[in-house]
Order: C-alpha cells, then structure tokens, then sequence
C-alpha cells in the first residue's frame, strides 16, 4: 500500500512540478487585444479575428492571437476594425491635425502648406508616443507659375521661369523638406478664368528632376487637357479628377500599365455644384467651429455638371484598373479637416467603388502609393492606427464615423472635443477706441498690434503710434508696402479676444464703425476667421479729410470665432500715411 | 507485514494500477508505439512543418495532438486490452477472485489517466521547448486536466468494445473507430478546412468535444459551447459504463 501511494503521489507531484516549470507568457499590461472583431486590413475584410497591440505596433493578427499576461482585452463583437484614415489631399496648418484625428484621419498628406508648419508638424510621426494629432506627409511648397493657382494663399511662393532652373528648384524643395513634388497644372479654364501656370517643358522637367531624386510628382489638374500633359510628363499622379470633360480613353491608354493613382477629390468637386456631401451632421460634438465655418463656406462660382462629369471619369479610371486614393482637400470650402473624409468614402462609393475599394483608398493605396511606411494596413509590425468602428461599413459606411475607440501609434486616445468649455466670449457693441488715452489704447481686448506681410515671407513695414491732442486723439499708422509677397499689406490689427488670435462671438455685431483720413486711396479692413488661413476682405475709401466710415459684416460666413480686424494697405506697392480714431462696434440689427 | 489486513478496494485498485503500468513499461512493444506516435505527429505538423498562418500552430496542435494522443491508450488498453484477456480467460479469472470488479476496471482507468499525462506533459514540453508555446500558468493546469481526466468517456467506450468484441478482432476494431473519428473530428487537419457537411457531422463524435474543450484550455476559438461538450462527454460516459456494465454480467451468467 505504501509503495502505490508512493507511486501515485510521486506520479501527481512529478505532474505538477512539470506544469510549474511551464513557461507563461510575458506579462504586459500596455498590451491590447481586440477580440471577436470583424477586420478590414487594409485591402479584405476578415472574419471574427484577434489583435494584438504592443509597443504602439501591431504585433500579431490571428484568429487568436498569443496575448501577454495582464493585455486589456476589447470585445469587438458587432464592430470593426479598420486602418486609420489616410487623407491623401489636405493643406494642413493650425489645428488640421488635431482636428481630423476626432474623426479617425491618423495621416493626412499635404499638397501644399507653410513651411513653419511642416517644420514644427512633421518631425512627431517618427515617434510612437501618444498624440492627439495626426501624422503629417507633405509636398511642403508647390511648384507653380509666377501669380499662378497656389500662390494667393498669403504664403510667399518661390517660382522659376526656365525648364533648366527646375533641378535645382526641385533640389532645394527636397532640402526644405518636401516628402514629394506637387506641380499644379491650371490655367483656370475650367473656372472661367486665366491663370498663368507652368508651360510643359517646366512640367517635365520638373517631373524628371524629381524621379532623379526617387520622389513623386503628383498634378493639380482641373481640365483633361492638364491631365494628358501630367500624364505625358510622367507624372506619378494626379491630386484631382478633372472635371471640364469625362475621361478619354486616350489618357486611359496612355497611363496604360504604369504605377499611376488618381486623388479625386470629390468632396471638394462636389462643393463646385454647391451639392452638400457631408454624412458628419453639423451638430456632431467632434466638430469644432472652424471646422462648421470650413464646411459651410462657399465656392463663389457654380459649375453643376462637374461632380457628374468628375463621377463619371473616376467609375472608367477605376473599371480600367488604375488606383483610386482618398483625398478631401480640406480645407477648402465645403470642406473640413477629418470629418469630410467620411464624405469623401461615400462619394466614391458613388463612382462605383465598392467597400473594401473604397477604404483601400483611404487606407492601404495611399501608404502604399506615397510610400508612408508602416501605414495603412492592419498587419504585423505595422504601426497601430486603428479604429474600432460600431457596426459593419459594407452595411452602412456611415460606420466609418462611428468610432468607438481610437489608437493613435498604439494608445488609445479620446481626443477631447472642440468648444468643450472654450466658447468665445461674446463680443459686445461698443466703442473700442477713441485714442484719447495715453498710447495706442483700446478699452478692451487685447488690443492694438502692428501687421505685416512679414508673417507670410512678404517685407513690408509699419509704425504707428499715438497723435493728436486733448480730445483729438487718433493714431497715426505709417506703412510700407514692398513687393515680395504675392498680396502685400502694411497697417495695424485690433485683437478682440484676451490674447492675440483668441476667437470672440461677434453675432451680436452688424458692423464696424471708425473714421479715417490721409494718403487718398483704397485701403483694407481684413477680418481674421479662426481656422481660416484667409481673411475675409473688405475695402474703404481714405480721403485726405477726416470721414465716417462703417463696414458691414454681413460677409463673414461665420462670426462666432472672429480672431482680429486689421486696418491695412495694400496690395499697391508704396509709401502711405493714414489716421484711424473713435473705433466702434455696431449692434446687428 | 505481520498484520492481516481486510482486502479494500482502494488498495486492490492502487496495486493494480501499480502493476499494470510496470508491466506496460516491461512490454514497450505496446506501450511506446502508442506514445510516440502523437509525439511525432506534433513535432512532424506543429513544430518543423509549421504552415500555421492566423494561429500559433504548435498551441493549436498542442490541443489536437494531445486529444489524439490522449484517447489512444484509453481505447486500445480497455478495447484491445480487455477484449484480449476476456479472450484468454483472465477476465473469468478475475470474475472468479474475491476482487471486486470495479477493481479491475479502476486500475485500468488509473493505467489510462498515467499514460495520458505521459503524452500531455511531453507534448507540453516539446511545445514550450521548441514550439515556443506559452500559456498562463492556469491554462497549463487545465490544459493538462482536460487532456487527462477526458480520457475517461474513451475508457468507458473502450470498456463497451472489449465486452462486446471478440478477441482477434478488437485491434481492428478499434483502429477503425479510433482513425477515421480522430480525422472527422478535426484531430488532424483543422475542421474549417472540412465541407460544410462534414463540420456539422463533427459534433456527433466524441473527439470532437474533447478537442474543444482543449481548445478552450489553450486559448482558442471554439466552436461548441463547453457545456455542450461537457454534457455530451459525461452522458457518452454514463451510457458505455452501464452498457459495459450488463455486458459483465451477461458474461458472468
């Protein structure tokens, strides 16, 4: 009997012994896994798969994974899980970043923007530490012609006039920073206007200059004419469907079987016919008043057929094989950063793309087109922009916006809302400043500063200060407009809120009221929108006598996040003098 | 041992057990055959030919393989086992001995169960060794559990068989229920990979719910829900014990 208890409790014990010399799994409690989950990885939809995120990586993809010990485990039963969104059109600067992640836009790729911005902007997407802003690729300055399309923005835009300059124009783009080449092919017919653009000879020496230097060049082209000269050039794509013709099947032809993508852009094009293409409702919480303003801005010209003709053209360049990515060009009128990219998957489900086609797109294409690195797939290694997604976008890709967890380089983040208490201050009707005070005063706000072109590259000048005397108080704003900047100013800017550039509601304002006099001529009231890069422009009459001027605000699209006023000359060139005094606010009516 | 001692069922059984598995290691001929052949499996399809793609291979196998690997011993040592020696006249024998019964069948289980935790704790080794297998401490636990104490359903229908089938013909017999049910129920080759047909066939066998539950133990996905399979090993248990049950009987009228 001892001997068989011997036995057996040698035999249970040498078990147990095994078991505990078994090897677990190492412990990591920042680790994620995503189970039960329906997987779009960036090209096919998986069923019921896991998901395993370590490291802000990717690190296993499998019906089940091996999960660390202490991983936070997501039931993701009823959603899915796709790649961040890839815009691949924007002109991002101020918030554009922040703003598209609230919508699941983990990379945008710029096709033009300042070079301050991408300096500051660029550098964090080497990193995997947790952001609430999105990863930054960019052409940085665009290659256009001199007061060609891309050069009314504010920004200085250097040009060059000979094919043979383009070497090392293209060279000193790259040692500013330029990921790619964007060229813009526009003569502005396709808006009933003429703009100077670049001839073909630059076009393909451009091009050729790039590829020397394994780099893309995408085109801006608005008309098919522009297309075939891109496509002639070489181009790697295009960063817009045309939208004078439909597609021929010549430039099908001639792309033939190239590495060539097409960016459609149709939430931009779709503003053209003042169609509304935006699945975001306005009252979404994610949305912050820029954005609103962004999208609800117009286009000044109409063009109905575009979208159809756009539409058309995308449907036979997608039957003919040629890649389609997903870009916005926000923030364009009709546009906003983020939230129009789920405007933009919709449209192209419009031209025939079907789901996975279309966040393919938006996802896998784009990465794998520009190249962005380990980006736009759901794989081992790749980097861990995800989002959870309620439901099942081949149902309803309204989905997509649905997002209930978002990770950005493997974090979760919930990015805080916009307007989440930081609404402006109201603005309230009143004087401003009647410069009877010491100094160039206002009685509130932040008060008076200096403005120039200087913050867009320009090299105009101002002083001002206080003159006059004993209840004849003004200020006196001496301004030198140079030549250097495509749309010169000189003169002074009022700050409503408590900081320069802090956005105050003026709903409550009809109109701004001041007088003026010195040098005669035609001067500018510029209105500073927050999250618009260009002011709204209104112009006045000065006359060598004092008079009483009032400028409406009727033309602000939206005044609930009014940044600045400037009092400015400009855009002629030259020396002036002029007074301002007893600055008011009027009450809208 | 000077003291004489009443006969007990404990003790007949431990000593039983005791005896046969020593006289199993002194047959290798039976014993080894039955041991290496799960092992070489694993090492052959979850370690050096690893094609797994989506799961970690050698975790899933772990849970196959060792359901194979586990069975085998149940049906062949009571299938083969008792049919072999109802053949040779020890089961009259036994009959005829003042040892109760159950002894008989108790020991043989014990036989069962030791050898089962021969072929887990190797193919765990092997696993965590080369495949690079890792569980929580508790799954290793109830992996092991599940691979052992699931044996007993097959002792149960191994005992039916060796009451019921003659002698010469058991090892066939057994060989034809034991194979191709090992293959139906996914032992082999995953059950996904199977038509629709075949994959809804499944649940009727035995393996099948034994594997899902390893499945369970290891971490994968399953297909039954465990208490299905739990219901479905215990009533299989249930009804093969008191088949074989009145076979002993019959045998002894």
């Amino acid at each position: 009997m001892k001997k068989d208890l011997g036995w057996l409790g040698g035999g249970i014990l040498f078990c147990i012994a095994a078991l505990m010399l078994m090897p677990t799994p190492q412990s990591d409690p920042d680790a994620t896994v995503i189970e039960n989950v329906l997987l779009f990885d960036g090209t096919r939809f998986l069923e019921d798969r896991q998901v395993l995120i370590q490291g802000g990586l990717v690190t296993q993809v499998a019906g089940a994974v091996r999960a660390p010990a202490g991983a936070r485990r997501v039931d993701g039963s009823g959603k899915t899980l796709i790649p961040g969104l890839i815009d691949a059109h924007t002109h991002s600067w101020g918030d554009a970043l922040s703003d598209a992640l609230r919508f699941g836009v983990t990379t945008q790729i710029d096709m033009f923007t300042a070079l301050q911005y991408l300096d500051q902007a660029r550098p964090a997407r080497e990193s995997l530490e947790a952001t609430e802003r999105s990863d930054l690729f960019s052409a940085g300055t665009l290659v256009t012609a001199a007061g060609g399309h891309g050069t009314q923005f504010g920004i200085a835009i250097p040009t060059f006039e000979n094919a043979e300059e383009a070497d090392a124009f293209v060279e000193a783009r790259l040692a500013e920073g330029s990921d790619f080449i964007k060229l813009v092919i526009e003569d502005g017919s396709a808006y009933g206007r003429g703009l100077p653009t670049l001839d073909a000879a630059r076009v393909h020496a451009v091009i050729k200059a790039a590829h020397a230097r394994d780099v893309l060049a995408v085109v801006h082209v608005s008309t098919l004419a522009g297309a075939h000269l891109a496509v002639e050039a070489g181009a790697d794509g295009l960063v817009h469907i045309f939208h004078d013709k439909v597609v021929d099947d010549a430039l099908i032809k001639a792309i033939g079987d190239r590495d060539f993508f097409v960016i459609p852009t149709l939430a931009i094009i779709a503003g053209f016919g003042g169609t509304d293409a935006h699945p975001i409702s306005r009252d979404d919480e994610r949305l912050s008043p820029a954005q609103i303003a962004s999208l609800e801005r117009r286009f000044p010209m109409e063009n109905k057929g575009a979208l159809t003709r756009a539409l058309e053209s995308v449907r036979k360049l997608h039957e003919a094989g040629i890649p389609i990515l997903a870009g916005t060009d926000a923030p364009n009128p009709g546009t906003a950063y983020g939230a129009s990219m789920h405007a933009e998957l919709e449209l192209l489900t419009r031209a025939g793309l079907d789901t996975a086609e279309v966040l393919a797109a938006a996802t896998a294409l784009p990465a794998e087109h520009f190249p962005l690195g380990k980006r736009g797939r759901i794989a081992e290694g790749m980097r861990a922009d995800l989002l959870l997604i309620d439901g099942d976008p081949r149902k309803d890709l309204t989905a997509t916006a649905s997002i209930v967890e978002l990770y950005k380089n493997g974090h979760r983040i919930e990015p805080s809302n916009p307007g989440s208490g930081e609404a402006a201050t109201a603005l309230a009707a009143g004087s401003i400043s009647d410069f009877e005070q010491e100094g160039v005063e206002a009685s509130r706000g932040f008060g008076w500063q200096p403005t120039t072109d200087e913050i867009a590259g320009g090299t105009s000048t101002v002083a001002f200060e206080k003159a006059g005397e004993g209840g004849n108080g003004f200020v006196r704003i001496d301004a030198e407009v140079k030549a250097g900047f495509a749309f010169p100013w000189s003169g002074v800017i009022y700050f409503p809120g408590a900081a320069p550039m802090a956005p105050v509601d003026a709903s409550g304002i009809g109109a701004v009221r001041f007088r003026a006099r010195g040098d005669a001529g035609r001067y500018r009231l510029m209105f500073f929108i927050d999250g618009q890069m260009m002011p709204i422009t209104e112009t006045f009459d000065i006359e060598e006598t004092w008079r009483e001027i009032s400028i409406s605000l009727d033309a602000l699209s939206s005044r609930e996040r009014l940044t600045g006023m400037a009092w400015v000359a400009g855009p002629g060139v030259g020396e002036v003098r002029f007074d301002l005094d007893d600055v008011a606010l009027e009450p809208a009516r | 041992m000077s003291e004489i001692r009443m006969p007990s069922m404990t003790r007949i059984s431990l000593t039983d057990t005791r005896l046969e598995i020593l006289s199993l290691i002194r047959q290798p001929g039976y014993s080894l055959p039955s041991l290496l052949f799960p092992v070489m499996f694993y090492v052959f399809f979850g370690l050096v030919f690893n094609m797994g793609r989506g799961v970690h291979m050698p975790t899933y196998l772990l849970a196959s393989y060792g359901t194979f690997g586990v069975i085998a011993p149940a049906l062949f040592s009571f299938g083969v086992g008792v049919a072999v020696e109802r053949a040779q006249g020890w089961l009259r024998l036994r009959q005829a001995s003042p040892a109760p019964p159950l002894a008989y069948v108790i020991s043989k289980t014990g036989v069962s169960l030791a050898f089962a935790a021969a072929v887990a704790l190797l193919l765990m080794t092997l696993g965590a060794l080369f495949g690079d297998v890792r569980l929580e401490r508790l799954r290793w636990f109830w992996t092991f559990g599940v691979l052992v104490f699931g044996t007993i359903p097959f002792c149960a229908l191994g005992l039916w068989i060796g009451m019921n089938v003659k002698g010469n013909a058991a090892p066939a017999v057994v060989n034809l229920l034991y194979l191709p049910m090992s293959l139906l129920s996914g032992l082999w080759i995953p059950i996904q990979f199977f038509p629709e047909l075949m994959q809804k066939l499944a649940w009727a066998l035995p393996p099948f719910h034994l594997a899902q539950l390893a499945f369970g133990a290891v971490g994968m996905p399953v297909q039954a829900p465990a208490w299905v399979s739990v219901s479905y090993l215990s009533v299989m248990t249930l009804v093969f014990g008191v088949a074989s049950m009145r076979s002993f009987y019959r045998e002894d009228a």
